[in-house]
Order: C-alpha cells, then sequence, then structure tokens
C-alpha cells in the first residue's frame, strides 16, 4: 500500500470511528453447547447430534455428591439413558418485503432465518444438531462468501410471486446446502512466543545446557519438536497446538516444516513440569509436540522464531459482516419455523439487525413462545416483564422444550404492531412417543413416561415426564381410559401398517395411536392489512381502532400461491431476491394416510374458520394439549370446521385413511373416498376472505393432495432423514 | 411500557404520565386485585336493590365517556366481601357503577333483586336478564304507580319505576347478569354485572387441607416477623367439587366500547331532558352499527388503569380492577365473563387455564365425575359474549431446568468465589494475594491460585490470614522460595538492531523461577531500562526481559538494582471456598428442597422456597457465572447493556427479592468494584426491591384490543405477578 493510500484510509478509519462511538459496536453473538448439564458430552463424543430412542426415563445420579435428593448439596445430574438433544437455531429481527396473491409487495417487521437456512428454504424446520448449527460457512465454502439475499441469491431464484421453477428447487436440486449460524467464526487464540525449536532427541552432544524437564530428551522420536516459549502454552498433553513461524528478527529463519497446516495443528506430547533450559542458555518454558517431517533443521537463536498458540474455536463469537449481508432485509412471513423434541434443550438466539427502511426507528425486538407452560419471565419475550434485544445485539433464548404440541412464537413489542407487521412464526415440540422403537406397545410405554411403571434398564420414574391428573390440573397426556394395544409402527409405513417412504408419528404421546400422522404441516392463519403496513414502512401515525385485514393468509401466502412448491421469492428495496415465503400450504398425503395440521392463528384483528371440504377434520388437541378428560377418556373430536381466535393453536389431523369408508362398508371396501390423484379444498368459511385486497378470488385456501405416494430429499448438511424430510412441506406428491 | 419511539410521540407521553401515576399509586397502597362484591344491599343476605343510572367513566386516555350502569341507591347499606378492612380504599357502591356490583350469594340461597329505573326517561324501560337461573318478576297486573311492564325478554322497570326479580342459587358457579331491555345499546352503555354463587359451606372440606393452601398455616412470612396475608377468597372452592380447591381467586369482565354510540346517546339524553315517558319523541335512536370499538376494557376499565387498585377513589364508577398476583404453586379461579358483544382470545401467559365450568356448569369426566374433570386445557381462554367461564391456573416453575430461587450448595467444595487477583508477592516464604471484591475467607480454608507467573505462585494453599480492608488480602505459605528478592545489577544492555530484548548480569545467580515474574529495574541511564518488567529468561547470572523502547545505549549507573516486584497477574485467579462467608451473608442460598410426591417441596410451610420444583433444585441457569450463583447451567446471559429492560422486570433470571439480589452481585468478583453493587436494573419501578416478583401479561391476543383509543399499551392488558413467599399479597394495606 502506497503512503498516499495509506492516509485516505486513515481518513476513513476516523471518519468510521466517529459514527461508530455514539452507536457502541454490535454485540452479536450465538449459542449452542455440544454438553450442558441436562445433555452432558464431556468427551465430546457427538451424543447430542442425534435424538437418541426412548427407552424409558433418564437415570439421574441422586445428587452430584452422592447425596440423595432432598438434602442440601449439589444438583441433579443424568447417569443414564439421557432423553432428548441439543437443538439451536438462529434468526434475526429486522424487516423485509413479502409478495401478496395480487403482486402486491408489502413491507414486513420480521424475522428471518440466520441459521437452517437451506431447511428453511426446502419448507423443513430450521432448528439444528449443535454439530450443523456450529458449522461456519467458511469450513464449507471457504473462497465464496455468504452474499446478500442468500440462500436465495446462490439458488438463483427468481423474481416475483411466481415460486422459482422446479428444476431449480431446492427441494429437488439445492445449490446452497449449509445449515450452519450465519456470522459464526473461530475466536481468536492467545499467543505464546517460541524462542528456540528443536525436531529429534534432545542430546547433550547436540545442544550442551537444554533442559526439558518431565519430557524425553535423548529419547525423543525423530518427529518429536522441543519447543522452548516465553510463557506458559497452557494447553494440556494430548491437546491441540498451532505453529506459525515468525518472521525471523536478527536470528535465523526456522524451517518451514515446523508449522502446523491451516485447520491441522499439531498435538502436544508432553509439558515442561518446570523452567527448561533454551539450547542458547536461558530459562524458559517448554513443550513437545509430534509433527510429520523429519530431520528440520533446528533454530537455536534467541530470538522469535515461532509462535505457538491453540486451534481457533468456536465459542459463539460471530463476524457481523455475514450477519448484516444476509440478515437484512431478509425476513419471512411465516418466521422461521421451529420445531424440537420434547426432553431437548432448546438455544434460541435472536439476533437484531435494525430496520433499514425505518432508520428512525430504534425498534427493539424480543421473541415469546407462546404457550410455554410454567415459563419463566426472563425467557418469556414480554419487554414489560423481562428484556428486549437492542438493535446490534443478540439474545439466546433458552427452553427446556415443554410437553409435546403446537405452540407458536411472536415479537412481543407493541404486539398489535409487530404481529401485524409480520413478526409470526411457528413453533411444535414433538412428542416423546415418536422414539419409542418400532413395534413397541405406545400403552407401556406413555406408562413409563407417566411413573405407572419403569422397565429394568431406566428404573427410576422422572417426575418431570408424569402426567398424574390425580395431582396436577394442568396435564392432559395421562393414560387412556382404553389401552387399545397399538405399537409404534415400523420406519416407513403409514398409520395403518401400508407401506410409505414417511414414517407414521404422533402429534402427542398418547399411548393408543390416537393421534398418529403420516405428514405434519405447520400451518399459520395470519392477515395483513395493506394500509396500516405502508403506515408501517412511512412515518404516519398508526390507528389500531381502524385495522381491517385484506390480505388472508395461509403460510403468508393467499391462493394460489399457497400450493405453489417451494419457497417464494421476493425482490426487496435492496435490489436482492429474499425468500419471503418459504413455506407453501399445499397438503400432500399419501394414498390412506393422515395428515397433521398444526393449525395457528396469529390475527391480530380476527377470528377464522378454517373448513375442510371432503376429508373429514380429526381435532386431537386445543392449545397445545391433547383432548382427553382426567379420567383418561378421550374427548377429540370428528368436524369440518375449526374455529380459532388470535393466539389459538389446534392440532387437526386431515384423516384420509379411509378407515371409515372400512367401517362402514366393511373392511376393504372397494369405494376409496380419498384416493390417489385426488383434490380436495381446505379454506376460510369467511367467505370475505377468500379475497386478495380487491381482487375478488384467492385468501385463506388450500387444497390437499392425495398421492400415490409422497417421498422428500435432503442435503448431506440437513438434520433431517429422507423419512422426515417427506412428512412436511418441500415434500414431492407422486401421483401416478 | 417500551420505550418511546417517534411513532405517536405525543400519544405515548401523555400515557406515560397516566402510567406513572398509576404506578405510584400501586407502590402507596399495594392493592391487588380480588373478586370483591356485596352479598346485600340491606343487611339481609341475597337481598339486592339496584338502580340503573348514567355517568361518565374515566379512561386512561383523559376522556371521560358518558356510561349507564348499574348501581346502589342511595342510602343503601351494603354487606362487602371480602371485609371491608381489606381494602386500601374503602369499598363503596355508588349509584352507577361498570360493571354493576358484583352480587355474591350462596348455593341454595333465595336472591331478590330490586331494580329502579333512573335512568334517564329518554332511555325508555330498563331491566336485567339473568341466564342459568329460574327467576320469578313481579309483572303482572298492579295498581302501584309506575308498575313492571312485561318486555321481550325480561320484566322491565319503566322510567321512574322499578321490578323485581327473585330466584334461588341453585348451584353454585360464576355467572354474568345483563339488561334485557334492547341489549344493543343498553349493555354497550354499561348495564352489566356478575353474580357469584358460593358452594354451600364454603366447598368439600377436602379443600381446606390442600398442599397449595397456607391459609391459616405458619407461613415465611410471619418466621421472619412479617403478618400473615388476609385470606382473601369468597370460598375455598368454587364448586362442590374437590377438584375446583383454589387459593385465590380474580373476576375479569370483558367488554368493549364504541364511543361514537354513547355520543349519540349523551346527546339524545341531553336534548331529551324532561320528556316525558310514553309521549311520542321521548326515546333514543340511536345507531348501535356498524360496530366500531376503540375501547376494550376489562372491569370496566383500560390498561394501566386497570392496575390500580379496587374501590380507588379515582375511578368512582369503575370500583373492580384487574391485577393478578399469585405465589407459586397456588390454584387460582379465574372468573371471566364476556359481556361485551366481540368474543376476545384472553391470553394468559405462564400456563395453561383447565377450564372447569362454562355458566355454572361443571366439566367432568363421564367415567368418574366424583373426581376427573373434562374440561379443556387452554393457554387462550376465548370470553364469549355472555358466557362465564371460572377456569382453575397456577404457576410452579416446573421444568424450567434451573433453580429459579437462584439457590446454591452450602458447604465445602461447592460454593466458591473466583476472584480475579490484583497483586501477588512472596516475602520469604509468605506470599500475599490482594483481590478486589468484599469476599472474605474464612483463616484456614483453602485457596487455588491459577494464572500467576512464575508457575511456583500457582497451587492450592490454606489461608493463613485474611482480611477486609479497601482491597482484600489473604496470606499463605508457599514451599517455593525465590532468593534473594534484590539483585544488584552489574551490566544492562539491549541487543543490537531492531530488538527489544534486555539483557541484565547480575551479581549473583538469578533464580530460575524468576521467569515470569515481575522486577523492578531502578538506577540506570538511559532512564527508559527503569521501570517493572517481566522476566522473559533466566541463564547463570544473566536475564532478560523485553522493554518498549529500541536501540537503547548500553546502560550506565552508580548503583542500580532489580528487585522483585511479584508475580505477573493478567487474568490471574483466586478460587477460594468462602464457607459461611458467602456474600451476600445469606442461609436462604442454601435451602433445601425434599420432593413431595408429585416433586414439590411442600414439607414446610415457613420456607422461603415452598411449592420449588425440585428437580431443578441448585441447578444454574447459565455457563458464565452470574452474580454468585455457581457456573456451569446452560446458557450465557449477555452484556446487559446490550438489553432494554422492562418496568416490571425483576432484574434476574431469578424468583424474587432475595434471589434476584444474589444472582446479580457479579461486581463482587471484579477487581474495579471495592464494593459490591448489583446489576439489577433501577427502572423497574412496577416491581420493586421488595417484590421481584415473575411477570406475565395477561391479555387480548386479538392484539389490537391492547391499545386504548389508539394508543398503545392500553386496553385488555394486565400483568399477572408471581411472588416468592417473601412477599406478602396483601390487599389489606
Amino acid at each position: 500500500m502506497s503512503r498516499r493510500n495509506a492516509g485516505a484510509v486513515m481518513s476513513l478509519a476516523v471518519l468510521i470511528s466517529i459514527w461508530a462511538v455514539p452507536a457502541m459496536s454490535q454485540s452479536f453473538r450465538v449459542q449452542c453447547p455440544t454438553s450442558t448439564i441436562t445433555h452432558p458430552d464431556p468427551g465430546n463424543t457427538g451424543v447430542n447430534n442425534a435424538e437418541p430412542a426412548y427407552n424409558g426415563p433418564t437415570q439421574f445420579n441422586s445428587a452430584a455428591l452422592g447425596l440423595p435428593l432432598g438434602t442440601t448439596g449439589d444438583f441433579l445430574t443424568p447417569k443414564s439413558g439421557v432423553n432428548g438433544a441439543i437443538k439451536c437455531q438462529q434468526v434475526s429481527g429486522g424487516d423485509g418485503y413479502s409478495t401478496m396473491g395480487d403482486g402486491n409487495q408489502i413491507f414486513m417487521f420480521s424475522f428471518g432465518p440466520l441459521s437452517g437456512l437451506a431447511d428453511i428454504a426446502a419448507g423443513r424446520p430450521g432448528t439444528q444438531f449443535p454439530y450443523l448449527f456450529n458449522t461456519p460457512y467458511s469450513t464449507v465454502s471457504p473462497d465464496v462468501p455468504l452474499v446478500r439475499g442468500d440462500p436465495a441469491t446462490t439458488d438463483g431464484a427468481i423474481s416475483g410471486a411466481v415460486p422459482f421453477p422446479p428444476s431449480n428447487s431446492p427441494t429437488a436440486n439445492p445449490l446452497f446446502t449449509w445449515n450452519g449460524a450465519v456470522g459464526l467464526a473461530p475466536d481468536v487464540a492467545s499467543v505464546v512466543s517460541v524462542s528456540n525449536l528443536v525436531e529429534g532427541p534432545v542430546t547433550a552432544a547436540l545442544y550442551p545446557g537444554a533442559t526439558v524437564p518431565g519430557c524425553p530428551t535423548t529419547t525423543a522420536s525423530a518427529t518429536t519438536v522441543t519447543a522452548w516459549t516465553d510463557a506458559p502454552l497452557g494447553i494440556p498433553v494430548g491437546g491441540q497446538v498451532v505453529i506459525s513461524l515468525a518472521a525471523a528478527e536478527g536470528g535465523i529463519t526456522a524451517p518451514p516444516g515446523y508449522a502446523s497446516a491451516l485447520n491441522s495443528p499439531w498435538t502436544v506430547t508432553c509439558v515442561a513440569s518446570g523452567s527448561g533450559v533454551t539450547p542458547d542458555g536461558f530459562y524458559q518454558y517448554a513443550f513437545q509436540y509430534t509433527d510429520t517431517n523429519k530431520g528440520l533443521a533446528a533454530d537455536t537463536g534467541n530470538d522469535l522464531a515461532a509462535t505457538a498458540s491453540s486451534p481457533a474455536m468456536l465459542d459463539g463469537h460471530v463476524d457481523p459482516r455475514p450477519i448484516m449481508d444476509v440478515g437484512v432485509m431478509n425476513g419471512s412471513i411465516p418466521a422461521p419455523l421451529v420445531a424440537i423434541d420434547e426432553d431437548d434443550e432448546l438455544f434460541l438466539t435472536l439476533t437484531n439487525v435494525g430496520m433499514i427502511m425505518r432508520p428512525d426507528l430504534f425498534e427493539q425486538h424480543t421473541i415469546h413462545f407462546h404457550g410455554y407452560p410454567n415459563a419463566s419471565s426472563f425467557y418469556d419475550g414480554v419487554p414489560d416483564a423481562s428484556v428486549a434485544i437492542n438493535i446490534g445485539a443478540s439474545f439466546t433464548y433458552y427452553y427446556e422444550a415443554p410437553d409435546a404440541g403446537t405452540y407458536f412464537y411472536h415479537c412481543h413489542i407493541t404486539p398489535p404492531e409487530h404481529l401485524q407487521m409480520g413478526m409470526v412464526g411457528q413453533l411444535y415440540v414433538r412428542p416423546r412417543q415418536n422414539r419409542v422403537p418400532p413395534n413397541q406397545d405406545l400403552y407401556t410405554y406413555l406408562g413409563y413416561q407417566n411413573g405407572i411403571s419403569e422397565p429394568a434398564t431406566n428404573p427410576a420414574k422422572d417426575l418431570r415426564t408424569e402426567c398424574d391428573p390425580t395431582n396436577d390440573i394442568l396435564c392432559s397426556a395421562s393414560m387412556p381410559a382404553v389401552n387399545r394395544s397399538a405399537s409404534r409402527p415400523v420406519a416407513q409405513s403409514l398409520c395403518n401398517g401400508g407401506s410409505s417412504a414417511t414414517t407414521a408419528e404422533y402429534v402427542y404421546n398418547d399411548g393408543d395411536g390416537s393421534t398418529c400422522y403420516d405428514v405434519t404441516y405447520p400451518i399459520q392463519m395470519h392477515g395483513f392489512d395493506p394500509n396500516f403496513h405502508f403506515v408501517g414502512m412511512t412515518f404516519n401515525p398508526e390507528m389500531f381502532v381502524d385495522m381491517k385485514d385484506k390480505y388472508f393468509l395461509l403460510n403468508g401466502r393467499s391462493y394460489p400461491d399457497t400450493v405453489a412448491p417451494g419457497p417464494q421469492a421476493t425482490v426487496t428495496s435492496d435490489g436482492q431476491m429474499h425468500y419471503s415465503q418459504p413455506l407453501p400450504a399445499v397438503i400432500n398425503i399419501p394414498a390412506g394416510g393422515k395428515a397433521s395440521l398444526r393449525l395457528v392463528n396469529l390475527s391480530v384483528a380476527e377470528y377464522f374458520t378454517l373448513q375442510s371440504q371432503g376429508v373429514p377434520m380429526h381435532v386431537v388437541g386445543w392449545n397445545a394439549k391433547l383432548l382427553r378428560d382426567q379420567d383418561g377418556n378421550s374427548t377429540e373430536y370428528y368436524t369440518n370446521s375449526i374455529t380459532l381466535g388470535g393466539g389459538e393453536s389446534n392440532d387437526v389431523i386431515l384423516d384420509a385413511s379411509d378407515d371409515s369408508c372400512s367401517a362402514y362398508l366393511g373392511k376393504g371396501c372397494a369405494a376409496k373416498l380419498y384416493p390417489a390423484n385426488s383434490t380436495f379444498y381446505v379454506y376460510s368459511r369467511n367467505l370475505d376472505m377468500l379475497s386478495n385486497d380487491a381482487e375478488n378470488f384467492g385468501g385463506m385456501m388450500t387444497e390437499v393432495h392425495i398421492c400415490s405416494s409422497v417421498t422428500g430429499t435432503t442435503t448431506s448438511t440437513s438434520s433431517s432423514s429422507a423419512a422426515d424430510a417427506a412428512a412436511t412441506f418441500g415434500n414431492t406428491c407422486s401421483t401416478n | 411500557m417500551r420505550l418511546m419511539n417517534m411513532k405517536n410521540a405525543t400519544f405515548k407521553t401523555q400515557l406515560f404520565l397516566a402510567l406513572a401515576v398509576a404506578v405510584t399509586l400501586s407502590f402507596a397502597q399495594s392493592a391487588f386485585a380480588a373478586a370483591p362484591g356485596i352479598t346485600s344491599t340491606a343487611g339481609s343476605a341475597g337481598t339486592f336493590t339496584l338502580t340503573a343510572q348514567d355517568a361518565y367513566l374515566n379512561q386512561p386516555d383523559g376522556n371521560a365517556i358518558y356510561s349507564w350502569g348499574y348501581g346502589c341507591v342511595s342510602g343503601s347499606s351494603p354487606t362487602f366481601d371480602p371485609e371491608p378492612t381489606y381494602f386500601a380504599f374503602t369499598p363503596t357502591c355508588g349509584t352507577m357503577q361498570v360493571p354493576g356490583p358484583t352480587m355474591i350469594v350462596t348455593e341454595g340461597q333465595l336472591v331478590t333483586i330490586t331494580l329502579n329505573n333512573n335512568l334517564p326517561t329518554a332511555a325508555g324501560n330498563t331491566s336485567i336478564l339473568f341466564p342459568g337461573f329460574n327467576v320469578a318478576t313481579n309483572c303482572g297486573p298492579s295498581t302501584a304507580a309506575n308498575p313492571p311492564q312485561q318486555g321481550l325478554l325480561a320484566c322491565e322497570a319503566v322510567p321512574g319505576g322499578s321490578v323485581q326479580y327473585t330466584f334461588t342459587a341453585s348451584a353454585p358457579g360464576t355467572h354474568a347478569y345483563y339488561s334485557g331491555t334492547q341489549g344493543d345499546l343498553q349493555i354497550e352503555m354499561g348495564l352489566y354485572g356478575a353474580i357469584i354463587v358460593l358452594p354451600a359451606g364454603g366447598g368439600p372440606a377436602s379443600c381446606n387441607t390442600t398442599k397449595t393452601n397456607l391459609y391459616g398455616k405458619t407461613t415465611y412470612l410471619s418466621s421472619i416477623g412479617l403478618t400473615e396475608e388476609h385470606d382473601f377468597r369468597l370460598a375455598h372452592a368454587a364448586y362442590d367439587h374437590p377438584k375446583s380447591c383454589y387459593d385465590r381467586e380474580y373476576l375479569f369482565q370483558w367488554a368493549e366500547m364504541d364511543t361514537r354510540i354513547h355520543k349519540q346517546a349523551e346527546a339524545q339524553v341531553q336534548a331529551k331532558v324532561g320528556c316525558s315517558a310514553g309521549i311520542m319523541g321521548c326515546s333514543l335512536d340511536v345507531q348501535t352499527e356498524p360496530y366500531h370499538p376503540a375501547y376494550f376494557l376489562i372491569n370496566g376499565r383500560s390498561m394501566p388503569d386497570l392496575m390500580d387498585p379496587n374501590y380507588a377513589s379515582e375511578y368512582p364508577h369503575q370500583p373492580y380492577n384487574g391485577n393478578p398476583h399469585m405465589h407459586p404453586g397456588e390454584l387460582t379461579l379465574i372468573r371471566t365473563i364476556g359481556q361485551g358483544r366481540w368474543q376476545h382470545p384472553f391470553h394468559e401467559h405462564a400456563n395453561h387455564v383447565r377450564i372447569l365450568a362454562r355458566d355454572g356448569n361443571l366439566i367432568l369426566s363421564p367415567t368418574n365425575p366424583a373426581s376427573s374433570l373434562a374440561g379443556t386445557l387452554m393457554f387462550n381462554t376465548d370470553t364469549t359474549p355472555g358466557e362465564a367461564f371460572d377456569g382453575i391456573f397456577y404457576f410452579s416453575g416446573r421444568g424450567l431446568n434451573w433453580d429459579a430461587y437462584g439457590h446454591h450448595p452450602a458447604g465445602t467444595g461447592n460454593y466458591t468465589s473466583q476472584s480475579a487477583i490484583a497483586s501477588i508477592k512472596e516475602s520469604g516464604s509468605t506470599v500475599t494475594v490482594t483481590f478486589g471484591g468484599n469476599e472474605i475467607p474464612p483463616v484456614g480454608s483453602s485457596v487455588v491460585i491459577a494464572g500467576v507467573t512464575p508457575a511456583g505462585y500457582n497451587g492450592t494453599f490454606t489461608i493463613l490470614t485474611s482480611a477486609a480492608t479497601s482491597t482484600n488480602t489473604i496470606t499463605f505459605t508457599d514451599p517455593n522460595t525465590i532468593s534473594p528478592l534484590v539483585l544488584t545489577i552489574t551490566g544492562i544492555s539491549e541487543s543490537a538492531g531492531n530488538a527489544r530484548t534486555v539483557t541484565v548480569t547480575t551479581s549473583g545467580t538469578v533464580p530460575s523461577a524468576l521467569v515470569g515474574a515481575q522486577v523492578s529495574i531502578a538506577g540506570v541511564t538511559p532512564t527508559a531500562y527503569n521501570g517493572t518488567f517481566t522476566v522473559t529468561s533466566v541463564a547463570g547470572s544473566k536475564f532478560t526481559y523485553n522493554d518498549p523502547s529500541r536501540n537503547l545505549a548500553k546502560g550506565t549507573f552508580t548503583s542500580a538494582s532489580a528487585t522483585l516486584v511479584g508475580g505477573t497477574t493478567a487474568g490471574a485467579t483466586a478460587t477460594m471456598d468462602l464457607g459461611a462467608n458467602s456474600p451476600p451473608n445469606d442461609p436462604q442460598a442454601s435451602l433445601s428442597c425434599t420432593p413431595d410426591y408429585n416433586g414439590y417441596n411442600t414439607g414446610d410451610s415457613k420456607a422461603l422456597n415452598y411449592y420449588e420444583w425440585c428437580q431443578d433444585h441448585n441447578k444454574p441457569v447459565q455457563v458464565a457465572p452470574f452474580g454468585d450463583v455457581a457456573s456451569g447451567g446452560p446458557a450465557t446471559l449477555p452484556d446487559p447493556n446490550v438489553l432494554t429492560n422492562g418496568q416490571w422486570y425483576g432484574g434476574s433470571p431469578y424468583l424474587g427479592p432475595d434471589a434476584s439480589l444474589r444472582g446479580s452481585m457479579a461486581s463482587c468478583d471484579t477487581t474495579t468494584n471495592a464494593t459490591c453493587t448489583t446489576l439489577l436494573p433501577s427502572n423497574t419501578q412496577a416491581n420493586p426491591a421488595s417484590e421481584r416478583g415473575w411477570a406475565f401479561m395477561w391479555h387480548s391476543h386479538n392484539e389490537r384490543e391492547i391499545t386504548t383509543n389508539n394508543v398503545f399499551p392500553g386496553g385488555m392488558l394486565m400483568m399477572m405477578l408471581v411472588d416468592s413467599r417473601e412477599f406478602p399479597i396483601d390487599e389489606s394495606q
């Protein structure tokens, strides 16, 4: 760099610092530990990177000190049979645009994905195990950084309300396949200076007076390197050390073979137990490592030969540049999908990137996990009762997964504004019963959870998983009144046993299979008032009284966009394509199967009635609770419409199994009501809501496709299996 | 509420002022909600004489809205329940209030209600409907003046006249009452209220001994010399059913208000003052459609007025509030009535609600009705026009996966404090360590020194002396010794060229342990040689250090020395077992938790952590320490400066004053503060230091209804507080 350029850079730096000081710097962080008290993995074996089978309650040490629980002592730690895993996700809080069914582009305050980008684009939850979340983009794409609009930009998404063509669909041919945390970058390591480097035995003949207390000297192997340092290395034996050669400063240049390659550190074999003596006669610290070279010349001049450091660690620090590149204007409706399993710990990081279109607002955001039972106010996301996250900051919400059910999340800052403007997302918790091994009896396994009887391998019950209606007035997954001897179907089969690319799962821990489904679709009912959104984008007073939704949305889309596969992209004011509406709302059901609809209403103004024409709705859950009375009787019911107010959820199973056909017409009846290649409709019975603003067509409506098979694809970096991917949006309906 | 931004700035400023007033009032009075009402207006239980009159309701935007409501006729002597002396403001039953007086009767009682129509004459007839009761009236042939007239739905009182309703309160439960005359206008104007029928005998006897119920027992409050809480319940159970026991109860009546209707009524009434009933034109013609409400009310008030005390004098016609509080584990009965014409999705943060009954009808399991409920579990309990429901709620913190009380284990080996070392120096074999904070480890306990160079300082030692002064000092004996402590310099020079390495030659042998130690060089010219430096290497009579200068001339001196200053302490820590000297010296930090059959700590009603969920006992919340609560938990909390604190924020992830204080003493562990200061935010006026409860929003989830005439916050919004057992939930002050 020439002197002149340096001066220019200096001026710019001064200017930047002037602006930077009053605003403070950013405080973005993410969290995704690989080991916790509840899910310990001290050896980093990766046990928390997969969901273990449920074989009975987690067994606890009575207390860490060996004391019985209840005495004064330490806290409970798991001993064996640990259930659940660790899940992590990062979302941005900011703004974005979405495309309505009439082509109108609507400004939103919104959450957007900052992890699990590929899964979100493919219609799946963006919630990741630690090994996926903790994969920096640089490790999968060292040369090409994330670019604005990603993953839509890399995928080559095309403009407008038309979802991009199937040939380019992430579900069929994903170009962008990474699911890690945006911004995650290795931490800067502490460095010590190495004065002398010697490879091979340290003998009195070669290096008179040199010592390495407690380490092999004359017996050192030809690939053992002894390094003397000015400060303790701080890395134990067996740890990894990065050696970087220093520019010679008045001494000789060490051979390059001493240095470790990028991302391939050496292993420390010995650390001197006391002060060593360098070949050139000084008392210093020393350690040894093994390299892969032989015959390297020694560097024994008493000047800096090299530096030694620990490898760069991932500790949650982030590089803010990709976060701003990807996070700004990447808001989506619905917000990124979150899904966890019972017994998981969820680390959900909210990163507030600010609202580019409203630079006048210093708007905080929060996440309210709506319906979380026995919530703490601290992580409840109500700004009045807790903390709100400023622009430029991150906050990691921590939850132990609550009881299975359909919940949702939203920002709780000025709710009538931020919810109407679009900060609403779906979140569901899958039940333990999904992890019961194939062919096992569901009633028996629910008994394990409920402390009725425990298996020999996991003999102690876990009070946290119990539902004992005698003592707890607020639980519903009690033992069913009738043991129907239902067992878990084997993988890749329907609830009723038929072969399928999907695997039967459950909405709740029912113990009798009553909530079994083959595919599951989280569907958010919402409404946008374009006048309010215009006001939200501009600088006018907001009129809440006059709020009137004019776009009626299922997963942020109006019919017919609801049935288009793949993510829907919108070009925003930054000129980039962004996935603005990643979730379709089309309901693909394998013939003979059942679809779970996880329905939520997040409108701030309307009650919605959703009607299913043809396929009956089996209502199994309300407000994230199984419909069952305290004596175990089912209170589930069949209907063809449900009504939800804002902030309500329910669990409906669209039952296309034709099991009722069997009941009426005899087993194996020929007259199937829901044969493959048929289409049914689900829509709002509030008929004025079948419109897209001025268009008297569209609105809150989608289609149910009965398919000969439903299949899914995944990427190598997805947390889903192919069967999981078949089970939700982004799957493919075959109609032959 | 949230920080103001430029949108609606003027509105919000006004509201802030209103909120500030409200909050101040709340402090002064510490008055919370309940289900207050009257058991009679004339001494004989179940006998009520009501009047329907007009007046103006106060709203938080400063508007006074013309309304109609039921009240007690002037001169009546109502009997109030709960005890009038429990209330901060003297209970009143004025001649008009919205909602109308809550009438509290008992199962089996004969209820007689006389309604006097004192509405403006132009308003015409009025009446009351009692859905769910078999009502007899005095309509019929009469020779009295202004006799009642049979209307379409009800027997009506004519202007200036009266009507009487009698019925037997045959079954317990919560019920609505409201006008049966031109309801689209009269109910909108405020003519609605609630009737609570208590179970005969106060409910099943088993409800007197539930583990959640501490009334009549010694609690933590009296164990520390405070007065026990008043029992504010109307009964011990909502129904004659053991699953309907409760420890607290609140009544919420939801309605909205379209001021356009009220303004029309007001204008027409004023225009027709003095007209004669029954004369052509002496009636109202108010458009009640299209309906466009701008005020969303719970118990006749909007947030923040809603959280002011019951019977507060500034709301003479809106006596009832919405300000629920509860302790962990307490079964809380929520009596809710939809009084308006719209549904409202009532979202209860913090837990689900079990629906007990609708319109006084228990929902029971068909196979085991004696002991099993069948109502749904809801986190959104819709209020339906005209319908009353009862639900049971509780909060216990079960399954949070950290100790909400911030307990940490007592005894050796567990509770330790890690402090940054300010200085460490050896003299002879005695090492003196200073560190910040005011933690005072007991003499004889162990200290772990780590991160000091020379490494000889590091290790585990037994504390010899311990003293708290401006900085804290401990001493211990170190088996390592460095001798001599002062070296006489015989030569000093910097390496040639660009290097910064200074080599010092001394008169004796330099101890090898000096590598990493700090030495003070004095007496040398150029003076750049002098100062305190870290020894980088030692060889025989020589040692080296790096100085910040380059190209120094060879040092000259007449008498120069290198004196050992001590260890290099950047990043060094002293981890001490504080034993009983935990800061703050707090026995509540190490309470025990003995799980009952359900996993809760219910053995000792005097325990501060009564009803703690024991599985999470002592479990820390985060990896890095937050105050003195031990590390190792799952989450890491960010720098509090990147967050904005709410007014109801307790200041920490912990529940209650003691735990919040203990969990926020982080600055005790830094060298920058000699005295402990807490990190608790100062702007949490609505959740003061004596309370530090966990606040949850209970509100309409049709979120545009949490506004008042276009201003957020307002409307159908209240904060529910879960308070630890050390904070008295006491409406009596």
